[in-house]
Parts: C-alpha cells; sequence; structure tokens
C-alpha cells in the first residue's frame, strides 16, 4: 500500500512540477504570471483537441497508434503554452499593462474556455480513454513486479520530462551565461539593459519557454492522472503549483522535492483510515506545512531564498 | 523583429505620454468599456451564431428588469466593492494579500458561530452585535497572522495569505462537520439573528452599509494622515523611513482595518444575505476583488465603477448562458473578454499612438514607382 | 388524459392520502394551470458537465417534449450555488412567470423553501430534501425513488460477477479475504449520512445475497464530486484487498482507477460502458422524468402534489443501465428474476432477517424522519420485519452501521 501511495503521490506531484517549473522560469525574468492556472486549463483543452483532430479520421477507439496521439497530444499543448506566453509577454511588455491583472484575466478565461471546449469534444471520451494508456504506459516498465520498478520506472512520460525539465532549468540557471542573463534581468532590469542584455527579448523568450512547459501540467492531469476524463476544472492546481515556486525558493531542483512533499501530503488523507472529521483535518495538513517552511526560512533569512528583486516590475526604459 | 516595428518605422509611433488630461482619460476608459462589450457580443456570437443582438438584450434583462434583479446586482456590487475596499490599502503598500477570500470566510464562520448558538436565545438585535463583532473578530485575526510574520520576519505574504485561504476552507468544512450530527455537510437556512429586511426587499442593508463605508474609506484614503502614509510607504520604503513612518506600525494597522471590512463583508454575506453557509459562501469574489482593486489603480470610486461593471457582466452573461442554452462555465469566457479589452485599452492611457498617414501615402508612391 | 396519466393521477392521490398532501381547496392559492401557460424553471448546482445534473436536464428535456410542451416553456438556470443563490434564482423565476420551480441538490432545499414562501401560487418541488412533510406547506414538496432497490440489484449483479470470479478462480490478484474469512468490497462515498448510507447498505445486501460471506470498506472523500479523491480512495480500497467496487460519488475517478487496476466496477447515475469496458458491471440511477411529468400534469389539473414523492421500480424512476461486457453470464435473466420479487413486494430489501447490528437482530428503531434541526430519531421504522426505507418521507433515513460494512467514520 506505501509504495501504491508512493507512486501515486509522485505521479501527482507532476501538475506541480510542470507548473513551479515553468513559473519559476517566468518569474526569473521579472514576470509575475498569476495566469498559470490559466495557462494549464489551455493546455489541456488544446492538447486534448489537437488529439481530437487525429481522432476524427479513425471509426474505432482501438486503431489509436499511441505514440502518435501522445506526440500530437504534446506538441499542441506546448504550442497554446507558448501562445499564452506571447499574448502575456505582449500586454505587458509591448503594451506595458499590469502583470497582476492580464495574469488573472488569463487565469478567468483559461478556466472558463477550459470547460466549455471540452462539451464539444465529450463525443471522444473513449478515445481519450484509449489515448491515456498511451500517456500512461508507452514508457513504462512494469507495474506490480517489484517496489523498485514501480517507485522509479513506472510511469508515463509525462513524469520523466517534468523532472528531466526541472533538472535542466537548474543547470540552465546556475551554468550558463543565458541563465546569468536571465536572473539580471529579474533581478534589476535597468542593470541589464545598461550591460546590453536585451530585457525584452528574455521576459518574452522565458516567458514563451515557462508557460509552454506549465501547460504540459494540464496535459498531464487530464491524460496520465485522470485517464482521459475531460471534464474536470485544474485551476486550484495551478494555484498550487505557483505556491510551490515560493516554495522551492525559485530552484527548480528543490521544485521536484516540494513538489513531491505537497502531492504526497495533498493525497495522503484518502489513504489514511482516519473518522470523517479527522479526515478534514489532515486536509489541512499540507497548507500548514508550506506556512511552517515559510515562515522557518523567512526566519534564517538566507540571501538566495529570495524573490527576484524586480518581479512583478514592468520594466520601462524610459523610467530609467 | 515584430517589437521593433513598433519602435522604428515612420508609419505608426508610439511614445509614452508625460500626462494626460482626465477628460481625456476617462474617454479612453469609457471606449475601452464599450470596446469590451462589443468584444464580448462578438465571441458570444461566434459561440451562439445569431446571438449578437442578444446579447446586450439579456444583458439589460439580466440585470434591470425588476426590483428584485436590481438588488441582487447592487448587492453584488457592495460585496465586491466592500472587498476591494479592504484590499486596497494593502496593496497600495505593497502588501500582497490575496487571502480575502479566506479572511472573509472566516468571518462568515464567526457569524455563523453567533447566529447557531447565540442568537435562538437573546433579542434579535444583541444577537446581531454579538454576531458582527464575532465576524470581525474572526477577520482581524486571519488578517493579521500572516501580516505579523511579515512585519518581524519578513516572511512572503503572497503565499501565506493564499495557503491561509486553503486553511480557512479547512476549518470551516471541520466545523460543519461536527456541527451538523446527521453527516449531510449542509447548514440549513438559520431562522434567528438576521439583519431586517427593509420595506420586504432584501439587501437593502447591505447595500447601504457599503455606500457608507466606501465614503467614510474614501476620505480615509485619501484626506487623512493615515491615508497618506499608506501612499508614502507605497511610493518608497526609504522615503517613508525618513519622513519618520513606522512601518511595522502602519502595516499592522492597516490589515487590521483590512480585517475589519472583510469582517462587516462575511457579516453581510451571512446575516444578511444567505443565512447559511458553506465552504464556498465567498465562491472566488475574493479573487475578483483583487482585479477590481487593480483594475481601478485602488482609486475608491473607481472601485465602485469596475465593480459594477464586473457585477453587471456576470448576471448578464448568466442570463445570456440559460437563454442560449450554452453551459459550462460561458460565464467566465465573457468575463475574461471583456477584461481583456479593458486592460488593452488602458495601454492608450499610458502611450500617444500616431499614426503617421503621409508616411503610408510616401510608401504607396514608392511601391508604385 | 392517457393510461400513464391516469395511473400517475391515482398512485399520486393514494400516495397523498398516505403522506398527507397539500390543500387544494377552493380558497388555496395554487390554481389550475393552461397547459400553454406552464413555464418550469429548472436550478441545477452545476452544469450538463456533471453527471448529476446532467440526469436533471436531460430527464427534464424528456419530460417536456413527451408532454408536447414547448422548448421555451422550460428555463434551465445551471450553477446556482447552495445559498442566496438559489434563492434569488427561485424568486426571480417566479417573477418572469413560471409556476413549477425544481432545484436538484441538497442544499438548495432551504433557500428553496424561502422562495415558496413568498410564492405561495408557485409550486416549488426538491429533491432529495428532507422537510417538506414537517413544514407543510402547501407549494413545496420533497421527491427522491426507491434507489435503495435499485442498488440492491445492481448488488446482485456485482455479487454475481464475485461469485463467477470466485467459482473460476479469476479473482483479482490483489484481492484479499478479511480476517473473518469474507470477500472484500469496497465503496466510496462522499458524505456519511443517511443518503450514502441507506445506498452502500443496499448495495452491499445485494451482493450478499449471492455470496453470503463478504465484508464492505467504506471510504467518504467530503465532496460529491473530486475525481482525484475519489480515485484515491478506490485505490486505498483495492489495495486493501476489495474486488468489487462501487460508489456514490459524481465523477469517473473510481471507475478510471478500477478499469486500470482489472477490478469490476458498480458505478451511479450513468453507464461507464464506453470508457471503462471490462470492469463496467451495471449502474443504477434515478429517472426524473415520471416525477416530471406528474408534476406538470398535476398543475394543468390542481389536483394534489404529496409532500413526498417517492419514484418506483414500477413508474420508471428507478432505472439500471444496459449490462456491461464485464458482467457474469446469466446476469440478466437473475436481475430480472429479484427485480419481480421486489416490485411484487415478496423480497425486501431491509429484512431484518438480513442484517445484524452488533450480532443482534434489529426488532425496533427510531429513524430521524423528522428533519427540524434537533437530529432527534423520532419515527419507529421497523414494522413486519423489515425497515420501511422512503416510506415515511421520500429521502432515505436508514443511516445505521450494519455488522460487515466498516464505514471510516
Amino acid at each position: 500500500m506505501f509504495i501504491t501511495f508512493l507512486r501515486n503521490a509522485i505521479r501527482f506531484s507532476t501538475i506541480f512540477l510542470f507548473g513551479s517549473t515553468g513559473e519559476t522560469i517566468v518569474e526569473k525574468s521579472g514576470h509575475l504570471n498569476m495566469g498559470i492556472p490559466g495557462v494549464m486549463c489551455i493546455g489541456a483543452l488544446a492538447g486534448c483537441a489537437g488529439m481530437s483532430i487525429y481522432f476524427n479520421t479513425l471509426t474505432d477507439p482501438s486503431q489509436i497508434n499511441l505514440f502518435g496521439a501522445v506526440v500530437l497530444g504534446i506538441l499542441f499543448t506546448i504550442v497554446s503554452g507558448a501562445i499564452c506566453g506571447v499574448i502575456f509577454s505582449f500586454f505587458t511588455v509591448t503594451l506595458r499593462c499590469n502583470q497582476n491583472i492580464t495574469g488573472l484575466t488569463l487565469t478567468t478565461l483559461g478556466a472558463g474556455i477550459n470547460l466549455f471546449v471540452f462539451k464539444r469534444l465529450e463525443t471522444f471520451s473513449s478515445y481519450f480513454g484509449k489515448a491515456s494508456d498511451g500517456f500512461r504506459n508507452l514508457f513504462q516498465v512494469e507495474v506490480g513486479a517489484n517496489w523498485f520498478t514501480d517507485v522509479f520506472l513506472s510511469y508515463g512520460i509525462l513524469v520523466y520530462l517534468a523532472i528531466i525539465i526541472a533538472v535542466v532549468a537548474t543547470i540552465i540557471f546556475s551554468k550558463t551565461r543565458v541563465g546569468l542573463n536571465l536572473k539580471a534581468v529579474g533581478e534589476s532590469p535597468a542593470t541589464a539593459d545598461s550591460a546590453g542584455i536585451s530585457v525584452t527579448r528574455y521576459r518574452y523568450l522565458a516567458t514563451i519557454i515557462g508557460c509552454s512547459i506549465a501547460s504540459l501540467g494540464g496535459l498531464f492531469m487530464i491524460m496520465d492522472y485522470l485517464g482521459g476524463n475531460i471534464e474536470y476544472g485544474l485551476d486550484e492546481y495551478g494555484w498550487l503549483a505557483v505556491a510551490i515556486v515560493i516554495f522551492s525558493m525559485w530552484k527548480p531542483h528543490f521544485g521536484i522535492l516540494a513538489s513531491f512533499i505537497f502531492g504526497a501530503l495533498y493525497i495522503a488523507p484518502s489513504y489514511l483510515n482516519a473518522s470523517f472529521a479527522m479526515k478534514n483535518v489532515i486536509k489541512m495538513i499540507p497548507y500548514v506545512v508550506t506556512i511552517a517552511v515559510l515562515v522557518v526560512t523567512s526566519i534564517l533569512n538566507k540571501k538566495g531564498n529570495q524573490p527576484p528583486e524586480g518581479l512583478g516590475i514592468n520594466y520601462d526604459r524610459e523610467k530609467r | 523583429m515584430l517589437k521593433n516595428f513598433f519602435k522604428e518605422n515612420d508609419f505608426i509611433r508610439i511614445s509614452r505620454r508625460m500626462e494626460i488630461p482626465t477628460w481625456k482619460k476617462w474617454v479612453f476608459k469609457i471606449a475601452g468599456v464599450l470596446a469590451g462589450f462589443l468584444f464580448a457580443a462578438i465571441v458570444v456570437s461566434f459561440i451562439s451564431p445569431g446571438s449578437f443582438f442578444k446579447f446586450f438584450e439579456s444583458l439589460i434583462v439580466g440585470n434591470f428588469t425588476t426590483v428584485r434583479k436590481l438588488l441582487v446586482l447592487f448587492e453584488e456590487v457592495a460585496i465586491l466593492f466592500l472587498i476591494s475596499c479592504a484590499l486596497a490599502p494593502a496593496f497600495k503598500m505593497k502588501f500582497w494579500n490575496i487571502g480575502a477570500e479566506g479572511q472573509v470566510l472566516m468571518a462568515c464562520l464567526g457569524t455563523v458561530i453567533g447566529m447557531f448558538f447565540i442568537a435562538p436565545n437573546v433579542p434579535n438585535a444583541v444577537a446581531l452585535i454579538i454576531e458582527l463583532l464575532l465576524a470581525v473578530t474572526f477577520g482581524v485575526v486571519w488578517s493579521l497572522i500572516p501580516t505579523l510574520f511579515k512585519a518581524f520576519f519578513n516572511t512572503n505574504e503572497t503565499l501565506f495569505t493564499l495557503m491561509m485561504n486553503y486553511i480557512a476552507k479547512g476549518i470551516v468544512a471541520l466545523m460543519i462537520t461536527l456541527w451538523i450530527k446527521n453527516g449531510s455537510g449542509v447548514i440549513p437556512v438559520l431562522e434567528y439573528g438576521r439583519l431586517p429586511r427593509i420595506g420586504g426587499q432584501n439587501y437593502i442593508i447591505n447595500i447601504i452599509v457599503a455606500v457608507v463605508i466606501g465614503v467614510i474609506f474614501a476620505f480615509y484614503m485619501m484626506r487623512s494622515k493615515q491615508g497618506f502614509e499608506i501612499s508614502v510607504l507605497g511610493g518608497s520604503r526609504n522615503t517613508a523611513k525618513y519622513v519618520g513612518i513606522d512601518v511595522k506600525k502602519v502595516l499592522i494597522r492597516t490589515m487590521i482595518i483590512t480585517g475589519v471590512i472583510c469582517g462587516i463583508v462575511g457579516f453581510l454575506l451571512v446575516a444578511g444575505a444567505s443565512y447559511s453557509m458553506n465552504e464556498n459562501t465567498v465562491s472566488g469574489r475574493g479573487f475578483t476583488a483583487i482585479l477590481v482593486c487593480w483594475l481601478a489603480g485602488f482609486n475608491i470610486p473607481e472601485m465602485a465603477g469596475v465593480s459594477f461593471l464586473v457585477a453587471f457582466m456576470k448576471y448578464g452573461a448568466r442570463e445570456v448562458e440559460s437563454s442560449l442554452h450554452v453551459g459550462g462555465s460561458f460565464v467566465d469566457i465573457v468575463v475574461g473578454v471583456f477584461f481583456f479589452v479593458v486592460i488593452a485599452s488602458n495601454f492608450f492611457i499610458t502611450n500617444q499612438v500616431k499614426i503617421n498617414f503621409k508616411a503610408f501615402k510616401k510608401k504607396k508612391k514608392e511601391v508604385i514607382e | 388524459m392517457n393510461k400513464l396519466t391516469r395511473t400517475l393521477l391515482c398512485s399520486s392521490v393514494l400516495a397523498a392520502s398516505v403522506f398527507g398532501a397539500a390543500s387544494c381547496g377552493a380558497d388555496s392559492p395554487l390554481k389550475a394551470i393552461a397547459k400553454e401557460d406552464i413555464k418550469i424553471g429548472l436550478i441545477c448546482l452545476h452544469d450538463q458537465s456533471s453527471t448529476y445534473d446532467k440526469n436533471f436536464i436531460d430527464s427534464m428535456n424528456a419530460a417536456v417534449s413527451e408532454l408536447g410542451l414547448q422548448p421555451s416553456q422550460l428555463v434551465l438556470k445551471t450553477n446556482i450555488a447552495e445559498s442566496e443563490d438559489c434563492y434569488n434564482t427561485a424568486t426571480e423565476l417566479a417573477d418572469s412567470g413560471c409556476n413549477i420551480i425544481f432545484a436538484d441538490s441538497f442544499g438548495h432545499e432551504s433557500h428553496l423553501l424561502r422562495a415558496a414562501e413568498e410564492f405561495p401560487e408557485v409550486r416549488f418541488a426538491h429533491a432529495t430534501g428532507t422537510t417538506a412533510h414537517t413544514k407543510k406547506k402547501a407549494n413545496f414538496y420533497n421527491a427522491f425513488a426507491n434507489i435503495y432497490q435499485g442498488r440492491y440489484l445492481a448488488g446482485v449483479a456485482g455479487g454475481l460477477k464475485l461469485k463467477e470470479m470466485i467459482d473460476n478462480n479469476t479473482l483479482p490478484a490483489t484481492s484479499k479475504k478479511d480476517d473473518k474469512g469474507n470477500y472484500k468490497l469496497g465503496y466510496v462515498g462522499a458524505f456519511p449520512y443517511a443518503e450514502v448510507k441507506s445506498g452502500y447498505t443496499s448495495w452491499f445486501l445485494g451482493v450478499q445475497s449471492v455470496v453470503p460471506n463478504v465484508s464492505m470498506d467504506v471510504t467518504f472523500t467530503g465532496s460529491w464530486y473530486d475525481p482525484v479523491k475519489e480515485g484515491a480512495g478506490a485505490t486505498k480500497l483495492i489495495g486493501n484487498g476489495a474486488a468489487l467496487i462501487s460508489q456514490h460519488a459524481d465523477s469517473m475517478g473510481a471507475p478510471d482507477v478500477c478499469k486500470a487496476a482489472g477490478i469490476p466496477n458498480v458505478s451511479y447515475n450513468g453507464s461507464t460502458e464506453s470508457t471503462c469496458s471490462g470492469s463496467f458491471i451495471v449502474s443504477s440511477k434515478i429517472d426524473w422524468a415520471p416525477y416530471f411529468k406528474f408534476l406538470v400534469n398535476s398543475a394543468i389539473n390542481n389536483t394534489k402534489i404529496p409532500y413526498d414523492f417517492t419514484g418506483t421500480l414500477a413508474d420508471g424512476s428507478v432505472k439500471l443501465t444496459e449490462f456491461g461486457a464485464a458482467a457474469a453470464a446469466g446476469t440478466a435473466d437473475k436481475v430480472a428474476e429479484v427485480r419481480t420479487k421486489l416490485e411484487n413486494g415478496s423480497l425486501k430489501v431491509f429484512d431484518t432477517n438480513k442484517f445484524t447490528v452488533k450480532g443482534q437482530k434489529l426488532t425496533s428503531y427510531k429513524a430521524d424522519v423528522d428533519d427540524d434541526g434537533t437530529f432527534s430519531h423520532e419515527t419507529e421504522v421497523i414494522k413486519d420485519g423489515y425497515f420501511h426505507e422512503s416510506e415515511y418521507r421520500s429521502a432515505p433515513y436508514f443511516d445505521i452501521d450494519i455488522d460487515g460494512i466498516n464505514p471510516e467514520l
């Protein structure tokens, strides 16, 4: 049972990992994108819409080429995430609108479009169910053989992808020039600009890439964790992903651990044999733990754990 | 690249405005709102062909055609407006309190405790006072907890207040489980401790309270010394310190005000509207109010206007959803599109766009030759 | 008036005399409404994306078309919260000329009642509610159905599958017996109150009638719609050795987990065969069309509407879906046999010989039938050797924890 719980906790944490890694990249550039919940919703529906175009050419779910469906879904999702990133950056960098409002509006719109489009994809529900096998099983070794393969080798592609992306992001942040430039743009765009780094370009690119990554979280939730059941709202998980950015102190490799801890605590009440009233108490634990970690780290107050100085502020060269 | 296009060509020149006359600002704002309605109508007619004019008709029908609808509309405006008022001073100080949802919810819990346990046994007026006190206390406690940690340890308030929202929901769920012994998880409408109706109509008191508090609060923010301190702190921490403003003290005082107003909102929501509560009583209005607050630039009268627009769109879109049989979170799409257009229109307030027609003619000439 | 309407009218008059019904005298504000003046308002908690509300919406559309009403005579209000939102919506519907208003969620009841008090000439009906028969308002009614019988039949189908697996030695690899040697069942419920308890107890008894040595674990999610929690609950039950799972919650969370784990699943409110073939056995559901048609016809003829209307297998309110491909051979015939016995009264689901409480047979039990906020159990419900579920009130009141069922409480 513990192995099952562990495995499902790792799977569940993937949505947080995609969301927080993506948003960390965005925030490193100085953009506070509160539209991540909307981006996840849009990512999920774009992936499903893309797959439905393919399904439309088939007559029966058993004809689905699982590999093709997975690739198609991921492609459409990433593109939709990128488009969201472009929209956000356009409004905030080019039109110089307030980041918070833009982000919140994106979330409202994304959450609304989500269920609306899914209603129209209802006819393909059996196809989505079959396709989710692809997301879950294609790269899997096997389930139930022994604890090692269960805990490490039994996941769908998106789970591994999330971890890889988080690690790569950390390496880029700390070891490459691009990463260093990005950090400069986030901390002090004026300084970066005078050093010749294009603030506009870094902000646009970071937001586009970050949103693309976050959108995969939505695709994962619908096609892997929920088995292709498309009519479910995702924005709550988006907010928690934004929280985990802070919880992980803007470091994606911490994000892996933070997502896992939070995810495990979130689903733990369902696995315990506790009374109904007790479960209400246990459900609050992930949030209390997050606050505790937050308080402790702020008391310890290490420099490297703070948000980028320029977070949330649009850069205006003329105001320099 | 596209960005360069905006800066370095002859056809469209974009420059930042240094200042803008107030009348011009309002022209753009109103144009933005109208454009928002237009775009929303266009989106609606895509989703449900032929419904362009039906959209506007539904906006009116959904909001204005009976006294009851008007009161429901203005009650929603009142709630959004009040929560925005609660958030405004904190946001002005750059203290990102996104916990209004939880603060109002806890205030609702306080009110319900008063209505459930005390109101059946005392005269109504006494019950109402106790409920209000409980609501305000709960609201203040919930808003102060993250504030104190910020004041003394510089703990990030965004995440703290967000988590407090979820914990508030959990506490409410727990309380309901313990009180409703048959396990159904539902508190029925409570009989005692209700705010009275006026003239047989609902929500009048809620609306009056919002107006009164709005006026008082506008004076507080714009004319009082404390309001001035908040603006200075929002500008620059260092300036504030030089002027002798105690940042911690102002922060705590401001968040107490937030808690008090959230307390009043919770009291109004329960004793003045629903006479009951559950985890979803605030239903996202704590977050919508953030949007309202920002869009209005923390200006109290403008917040009233934006609250009206949001509520108006919500009930209008609901009417559209119902009359066109669309369903599926249609309201969110319409509201979202509307806001995007309004936000974009803000661009024209802060920037001047000059279109160089002569350059077009010149280019055309060049091409022909 | 066609035969069905006449039958419904007769049964409603009969039901009215049993339950005590709203007065329809000459001085009552309730009047007869001409068919073309009928206007129905349907208030839904969510919208068509929730199987619970979709069921009501589909039933209402079916009733409207079968009665020959125009689509414009139905006003649908979706995403109406369990708060003053319901009261506002109901009163607005009444203002706009609706003469029948129906709300579908448990938490809507007391808010709908407030509206009923202000519009004595409009008929207000509420599904799953409990207070109509104590409030005794002439224009406020509750409705439900003998879904416990549907669940019992679904349990029989599940039990036949379990028996087939036992006989052919094809039980799921994860299934275990409990320490008394019983095969294990699992149930994912939302809230631990009578409606859910009645449902899972009747399902359990249905399984037990086929495979006597079973026990059941019940987990509660605290939400009517949460795929993640429902899936996790099902995972836990399977991990604890359940060989067969059912549920009272509205998402695909549990059926999906069952399919992936190869565990047979009895779902609720709709067939999952299209996505879960291989694990789906059958589903029970309430068809609301008979009640909706009854409401409209009662309004047209100004006949008594009972405070409690309980739909039955006979009038089509309680239905089973088609059996899934995974159902055991012979299930349809066997279930039809049991159904006949339920309908003619020779078999009682809550027969006190079929279950024990703390080792004892129940000879007397007072249920909380009158929901007056005191949670007092005041009505004796055991007579003639069985628990009379849904007879004194349409909403279930079986809230007993019987032996063999282990709820997390």
